[in-house]
């Protein structure tokens, strides 16, 4: 009870300080909670991606031939884990469709209205979704060049005879669905079984999971399930490019995150040894009237527990109001959408614990410092020294830690760990690197000295004098950071290389100004509309066209890999497929003249195949082995991909038919070109798409992940100059009758000022410039361990620009955060600061 | 001329109710090469006269003129420049820099007011040999007793060569013998040096070796004179209140 009103009175008697110390909580814990519902906001802009490019479904149950029964949907439906299950009979239906003189082929899709929308995204922009047996939903674009109109009829053609249906409304679909389904009538399901008499059969059921499902576990259960002939996988539409672009994104999230938890750690346990430690001499005069160390131990983790509580639930509502805050603001300046900040429990039990966890920790341990010790030599206002034991145990932690980053980095590059784990690697580096710091501190801060020595002397020692004089604290501020910068700059780093890595794909294998097709592939099956040969006579009577390349997609499997066979007719023009990995242009084209294939380097890494292996490759039409010519960066089909000549398509495989032209046009001819192929495909009932508009619809995307780690690194920075600036609060506490000693002897406030900004400065310098060059060593170190998923590293790019460019903003941060403690020290009332304990 | 002169100097704490008269017009003069002692009870305003005397503090009312220059006039930084140029301060609790040796801790001021180090180190030297501590001048105050801290402290106040002394408890700190040590250093620096010097104590056997005592009660100079002078009539009044 005594000790508890002597607490009591202390945090009154110590505002600020109490302050200081809860402000480090709410930063550290807000940080942590802001960071973790980023990330969450960030994967869900992925998620968006991936709706964009393949629909909303986790998983999809399919089958061939005749299908399965609708059975199935139900006893899918019981399965743990599994949100939504939407069958449809979707795969391969082609059919021929009738509008008063008009006819084209259509893909129909037998649906269940009331839930389809969850998985396809399309709008119904006129009348409504079909309920009866004979009304059928339209494609907008399609309709517009059937000429119908709603309450129109229509007839279908297809196995079970010539039906006909009254058109109750169109669609415009979105994402995947556009492409994929940009020709489509919907019909409900028993209408579409009827028309394809499969009787209650359905050949597709997608799936939404519970969020915090296993999606492994929940495959694993459905395969145990269905029967032979039917299979549950993931869309292959997840891992394409999105996904594929993604890796990167995740790998920076997991790093920020790791990063994040570093940074809050550092800070929260530095403020609390500032807070408990700069109490020594009263818990020694504490001791020396009768406290035992238990009863300190426990006053002080009382306070400790009272401050972290409430500092923590603070910084639980300051990390939603920044997450929300930095959401709004990144919406407005990259002009991306964002989704809403989804609150779950996860950040905030992880901040709230490390908040407390950390407060706890950083609070006993100097209590029992001081404890230890005899009440006579803690009540001395000079604490004996205790660096050398902060250093010989630093460095023991050191060798410890930093070898074992190194190993757990290189057993993740060499695939002995897991893909992810190259994360924990980085941070164990970083980590033993701060562990270091005390060793090189006292020369380096001296060598500091010599060299500015002739610019601001005096003040600089007595900075260098008044780090020195706690090694331990220094180190966990300069860890702060270092920490801070070697990540910022790394991601950033990362995520220009990643950047330009997409880019350079881009620029090299796509060089179509238009794609004319029937209908888009849906990725996911390789099924399409064949085109009838005639469209490819039709379009080279075209004016303005400089080249028309025909492809076709198809779905195959390569060992336990769905790939996607892109077939193209390889001529002697080297240039434009390609991003290439290893084997080089002509070897790749004289390979693919010759019956070889070009893959991805997804596909390459994943079954260690490289140029002049064999890719044992099954198609529908039988297993061939072909021999690879190279391999390529490629980001359709998530670098799963195999290109080969149509030539040897058509022999090996049985492949032929044109699924989309790809055309370039005359420089002169562009816009007029675009003209005349809308008109030509309105005429045939074509899909014109411009790859340019595809590529910006794509940018605009990977802008918007990208921008989510551009604010998390804005946060990162923003939260070292906090901790800076609140440790050298602190530690201006600390010397606070040492300040006023000083002032009254000798010092003008100018003097005071420069001192404490030469403080920041020197923890600036310590820290930053071995920070700039760790962080050029983890953008190095990501772009390795890209190498174990995609096959290839994303090169690694050094920009002197952005290295000086985070060194010189740091070291503002480092100077604005000093300016407010350096005014306060300069303003301290000397005769209150001389009575300061 | 005179070194020191305080005219009807008052300081208050608080306001309303609350307000302490800390000092009540004060007003005395310390010539050169003088010992002055400043004795009395426990908040009779001694050590607040001290800091208002070094311009740490300035007085609510009055002035306090540092040979000839009414501290009022100065501007922060000239106060601290006058102060590291012209007055020396020792301290009850020393007040050294933890992390920096006794050398050191002397050169500072020196360094702080522009002097080249070497020369800065070199009048540390000699400052530390004044008070026989030179061969300690590479240890940290944490290595030194109490007494040796206090006499690096009062080595570093005589270091810049100081018009005047002001020392604020010097030996309450420590034990007798420690503390006839420094009464002793000081008494000599007046003699050897013609330094002046203004001591607050509340230990007549320290207070004894000044020219001169001023005791103060209640904010106000109840005696100004020779030790022996003020030191008996202190006893009489203390045996007549008994």
């Amino acid at each position: 009870m005594a000790l508890g009103t002597f607490s009591l009175r202390e945090v009154k008697s110590r505002p600020v300080r109490v302050f200081f110390t809860f402000l480090s909580i709410t930063i550290g814990v807000g940080f942590v909670v802001a960071v973790m519902l980023a990330i969450s906001t960030t994967r869900r802009a992925q998620r968006d991606i991936l709706k964009a490019i393949s629909g909303n479904a986790d998983l999809e149950i399919v089958a061939d031939g005749a299908g399965f029964p609708y059975d199935i949907v139900t006893q899918v439906r019981q399965t743990a884990g599994v949100k939504t299950a939407v069958p449809s009979l979707s795969i391969n239906r082609f059919a021929v469709i009738f509008a008063g003189e008009k006819k084209a082929q259509t893909q129909v899709l037998g649906i269940d209205p009331r839930i389809d929308q969850q998985v396809r995204d399309y709008e119904v922009v006129a009348g409504r979704l079909p309920t009866k047996l004979n009304e059928i939903l339209l494609d907008s674009s399609f309709a517009n060049s059937l000429e119908v109109q709603v309450d129109g009829t229509v007839k279908i053609l297809a196995r079970g005879g010539l039906r006909e249906y009254m058109v109750v409304g169109f669609v415009r679909p979105s994402g995947s669905t556009a492409i994929a389904l940009s020709s489509a009538a919907y019909l409900v399901l028993p209408a579409a079984q009827a028309a394809f008499d499969t009787r209650s059969n359905i050949d597709q059921i997608h799936l939404i999971v519970d969020e915090q499902a296993d999606v492994q576990a929940i495959q694993q259960s459905l395969r145990e399930l269905l029967p032979s002939g039917v299979t549950v996988r993931e869309p292959r539409t997840s891992i394409d490019m999105a996904q594929e672009t993604m890796y990167a994104t995740e790998n920076g999230l997991q790093l920020a995150m790791a990063f994040a938890l570093l940074q809050a750690v550092f800070i929260i346990y530095n403020t609390f040894q500032m807070a408990v430690g700069e109490r020594r001499k009263q818990l020694g005069i504490l001791r020396a009237i009768g406290a035992t160390r238990r009863q300190i131990a426990w006053m002080i983790l009382r306070e400790a527990l009272v401050v972290s509580v409430i500092g923590a639930i603070a910084g639980s509502l300051l990390g939603v109001w920044g997450a929300t805050f930095l959401n709004q603001v990144t919406e407005v300046v990259l002009q991306v959408s964002f989704p809403r900040i989804e609150l779950t429990f996860l950040p905030f039990v992880v901040g709230i614990s490390l908040g407390i966890g950390v407060s706890l920790l950083g609070a006993v341990l100097p209590a029992r410092r001081a404890s230890s010790v005899a009440p006579i030599e803690a009540i001395r206002s000079v604490e004996s020294d205790h660096n050398s034991e902060v250093i010989r145990r630093t460095l023991i932690a050191g060798l410890a830690v930093f070898p074992l980053g190194i190993a757990v980095f290189l057993s993740s590059l060499s695939g002995r760990f897991p893909v992810g784990t190259d994360a924990v690697g980085i941070v164990l580096i970083l980590l033993g690197c701060v562990l270091f710091i005390p060793l090189f501190l006292e020369a380096t801060s001296s060598l500091l000295v010599r060299l500015f020595s002739q610019w601001i002397g005096i003040e600089l020692k007595l900075a260098q004098k008044q780090l020195m004089r706690h090694v331990g604290r220094t180190t966990l501020t300069i860890g702060v950071l270092f920490i801070a910068i070697s990540t910022s700059a790394g991601l950033a780093g990362n995520i220009m290389d990643n950047v330009a890595n997409v880019r350079g794909w881009y620029s090299k294998a796509i060089r179509g100004d238009f794609f004319v097709r029937a209908s888009m592939p849906d990725l996911a099956t390789g099924a399409s509309t064949e085109m009838p040969p005639s469209v490819g006579v039709d379009l080279q009577s075209l004016e303005g066209i400089a080249s028309i390349d025909p492809m076709r997609f198809v779905s195959a499997q390569s060992g336990d890999d769905s790939v996607l066979l892109v077939v193209r007719d390889f001529g002697g023009d080297s240039d434009g497929y390609f991003d290439l990995v290893d084997g080089g242009d002509e070897r790749a084209i004289t390979g693919l003249q010759n019956g070889q294939a070009v893959i991805g380097t997804v596909l390459a890494q994943r079954n260690n195949l490289q140029p002049g292996d064999d890719l044992p490759l099954k198609t529908q039409e039988g297993t061939v082995n072909l021999k690879i010519a190279a391999t390529a960066n490629d980001y359709i089909g998530g670098g799963l991909t195999v290109y080969l000549d149509r030539s040897y398509a058509v022999k090996l495989l049985g492949v032929d038919g044109v699924d989309a032209y790809v055309i370039k046009a005359e420089r002169a001819e562009l816009a007029a070109l675009e003209e005349r192929l809308q008109n030509f495909c309105q005429e045939r009932g074509l899909i014109l798409q411009s790859y340019a508009e595809l590529v910006r619809i794509i940018d605009m995307k990977i802008n918007g992940v990208i921008a989510s780690l551009w604010v998390l690194l804005v946060m990162g920075s923003i939260i070292a100059a906090v901790g800076l600036f609140n440790t050298l609060t602190m530690n201006i506490l600390e010397q606070t009758r040492e300040i006023g000693m000083l002032r009254v002897v000798a010092m003008t406030r100018g003097q005071v000022r420069r001192m404490i900004v030469a403080q920041a400065a020197l923890l600036g310098l310590i820290g930053l410039i071995p920070g700039i060059l760790a962080g050029i060593f983890v953008g190095y170190a990501i772009s390795l361990s890209s190498f174990a998923v995609l096959g290839h590293e994303i090169e690694f790019h050094f920009r002197p620009w952005l290295v000086f460019g985070c060194l010189g903003s740091a070291g503002i941060v480092v100077m604005l955060a000093s300016i407010l403690p350096a005014e306060r020290a300069a303003r301290l009332k000397l005769a209150a600061a001389l009575r300061y304990e | 001329m005179t070194i020191l002169e305080t005219r009807d100097v008052t300081k208050s704490y608080g306001t309303g109710e609350a307000q302490v008269a800390a000092l009540r017009g004060v007003s005395t003069r310390i010539e050169p090469g003088e010992f002055v002692a400043i004795m009395g009870p426990s908040g009779s305003g001694k050590s607040t006269l001290l800091t208002i005397l070094g311009g740490v503090e300035a007085p609510t009312t009055g002035q306090v003129l540092l040979e000839g220059t009414d501290l009022a006039t100065l501007t922060d930084d000239e106060r601290t420049r006058l102060r590291r140029r012209r007055l020396g301060f020792v301290f009850q609790s020393f007040n050294l820099l933890p992390n920096l040796t006794a050398e050191e801790n002397i050169a500072l001021p020196l360094q702080l007011d522009g002097m080249k180090n070497g020369d800065a180190f070199k009048r540390a030297a000699e400052t530390l040999e004044l008070v026989e501590m030179l061969p300690r001048k590479t240890h940290l105050p944490s290595a030194l007793s109490g007494g040796e801290q206090q006499r690096v402290a009062v080595a570093r106040a005589l270091a810049i060569r100081p018009a005047l002394l002001l020392a604020d408890e010097p030996t309450g700190s420590l034990d007798s013998r420690q503390s006839k040590r420094i009464s002793s250093l000081l008494e000599r620096l007046v003699r050897d040096n013609g330094q002046t010097i203004v001591m607050v104590t509340h230990d007549p056997a320290v207070a004894r070796v000044a020219q001169r005592i001023i005791a103060i009660r209640d904010g106000e100079i109840e005696q100004d004179g020779t030790p022996e002078d003020v030191l008996l009539a202190t006893e009489l009044i203390a045996s007549k209140d008994a």
